[in-house]
């Protein structure tokens, strides 16, 4: 269905046009995240792929810092970074907003959306896309038919 | 919110709590209590997936992962078999009566049994019309080479020993991954497990054993390791130089029902002819395991049970995998050892006194 294309082109529109924006893009392996721009690959993978191959990217983006396991808009300030599952690496910094790709497939799912939660709260947003699977305990499909209590 | 005949939705975007609407024919959104919007988005709502695609996908992917995969259906995997049906009826085709029953013997001379060094029974394997152990077959078949014998590995699943569930072996040749003898008996004690474990190895050609480490089967472990077997299978390497281990690092530190385990004997049930089963009772035991609403593997008599009672449970299908990751690990064929003399004999008489010397000289006594 090509869901991640869409939010990860989504968060790095966000990246491009809105000021100071943090954005981490979580997949279950950093590898995973990461992924690889020649090919598409990846989440950060996708958006610096969608970037190299914006048709008038000169005139639209003032310029970017494609750095390992993140990049960096110049115009903006803001960032997207590649993090792996579990919920200590959102919970040291502020983020504007998490991509949580194969959200189910991640063991460590709703750590990571409890240390998002305060960022959340505080405007930020959080997009948890999956294909059903219970890795996570069942915490993503609890998340998704509002049955959190259940926990 | 609604879309326009170009797919535009107009200007209502907002969902309230507790409101489900269908957008279209395969999307539908929810406003949750946590104030998240959820959107349950099928193949339906896209219009490049056409009814063919969706045809051609059930056909390669039969049964619950298709209602997984492209229906969202998060419990189609409840209560479905874990090993399939025909991979099951592959293996039933290899079923065939043991060769020979065997079980221990305690060694005996002149009326006395004769003991180790920490007093255990001397015992050597020997054919028994009652025995415990099915031979499907003999550790010295030739594996078409003059010099070199197949290479075994043994499975070890350790109950309790007190008549609820059963502690298991099974051996497995490296060469072509085929059930060569089992056992399963649910009231052997674990540390007799062990040392019957050892007997089996040692005339299997010295074969890699793999055991659970949890619960019991680290007294089997302890019973293996003092009776002086070697090839036990560990997690990592041992460090260079390194003589003695505990025995808390030997032996199968991960769940029974893991994907590192049953998944991967899983596998190689689905592929077709890299394993061979003879034991009926093995074969059997494989329908018993089915997915449950977590998708986790358990055993169907365990299903409403909590995870430490699952854990207790142990049968031969645990120990195909274990002995199929013992495989994994082993080279396809050893090399023949010379024979030793005869005790007694000039030759052995030797033998024994070159031992001896060299004992004296390493040890400096």
């Amino acid at each position: 269905m090509m869901l991640t294309w869409l939010f990860v082109i989504l968060a790095t529109w966000e990246g491009i046009f809105r000021k100071g924006r943090l954005i981490m893009l979580q997949s279950k392996r950093e590898a995973d995240a990461i992924g690889d721009s020649n090919s598409g690959d990846g989440l950060l993978g996708r958006a610096k792929y969608v970037l190299n191959h914006m048709p008038c990217r000169g005139a639209l983006i003032p310029g970017y810092d494609p750095a390992g396991k993140m990049i960096r808009f110049k115009g903006t300030g803001s960032t997207l970074q590649a993090i792996p599952q579990g919920g200590d690496v959102i919970r040291t910094h502020t983020v504007s907003g998490v991509v949580s790709d194969e959200a189910a497939l991640q063991e460590e799912c709703a750590d990571a959306y409890t240390a998002a939660m305060p960022c959340i709260r505080g405007g930020g947003w959080y997009v948890s896309i999956t294909t059903p699977s219970y890795e996570d305990k069942g915490f993503t499909r609890r998340l998704h038919e509002d049955n959190l209590d259940e926990a | 919110m609604r879309l326009d005949s170009l797919g535009h939705c107009d200007e209502d975007m907002s969902v309230g709590i507790g409101e489900r609407r269908v957008i279209m024919h395969g999307m539908t959104v929810r406003g949750n209590h946590n104030k998240f919007v959820a959107v349950d988005l099928g193949y339906e709502a896209s219009p490049l997936i056409t009814a063919e695609l969706i045809e051609e996908a059930r056909q390669i992917m039969p049964g619950w992962r298709f209602q997984k995969e492209y229906m969202r259906n998060w419990d189609a995997q409840t209560g479905a078999p874990v090993f399939e049906e025909s991979w099951i009826a592959e293996q039933e085709a290899h079923a065939r009566n043991p060769i020979m029953l065997m079980d221990l013997h305690s060694v005996q001379r002149d009326g006395i049994v004769q003991r180790d060094s920490l007093g255990h029974e001397r015992q050597i394997l020997i054919q028994h019309p009652e025995g415990r152990l099915k031979v499907y077959i003999k550790p010295d078949t030739q594996a078409g080479h003059t010099l070199t014998l197949r290479n075994y590995g043994v499975g070890m699943d350790v109950g309790a020993g007190v008549a609820k569930s059963d502690s298991t072996i099974l051996v497995m040749s490296s060469h072509n991954r085929e059930q060569a003898a089992c056992l399963a008996c649910n009231t052997i004690t674990p540390s007799e497990l062990g040392r019957f474990a050892a007997v089996v190895g040692k005339w299997y050609n010295s074969a890699l054993i793999c055991c659970v480490l949890k619960m019991h089967g680290l007294t089997a472990l302890r019973a293996i390791t003092d009776v002086g077997y070697p090839r036990i299978w560990r997690k990592t390497n041992p460090k260079q130089g390194q003589v003695e281990t505990r025995t808390k690092m030997l032996g199968w530190p991960y769940g029974e029902v893991s994907d590192l385990l049953m998944g991967r004997w899983r596998d190689a049930l689905a592929t077709p002819g890299l394993v061979q089963l003879h034991d009926l009772e093995t074969i059997q035991q494989h329908r018993q395991y089915v997915y449950d609403e977590h998708g986790r593997v358990c055993h169907q008599r365990h299903r409403s049970d909590p995870v430490s009672i699952r854990e207790k449970h142990g049968d031969l299908v645990i120990a195909s995998g274990l002995a199929y990751r013992a495989c994994i690990d082993l080279p396809l064929y050893a090399r023949v050892a010379p024979e030793e003399a005869p005790a007694g004999s000039a030759a052995g008489r030797s033998e024994k006194r070159r031992k001896a010397r060299q004992r004296k000289d390493t040890g400096g006594w």
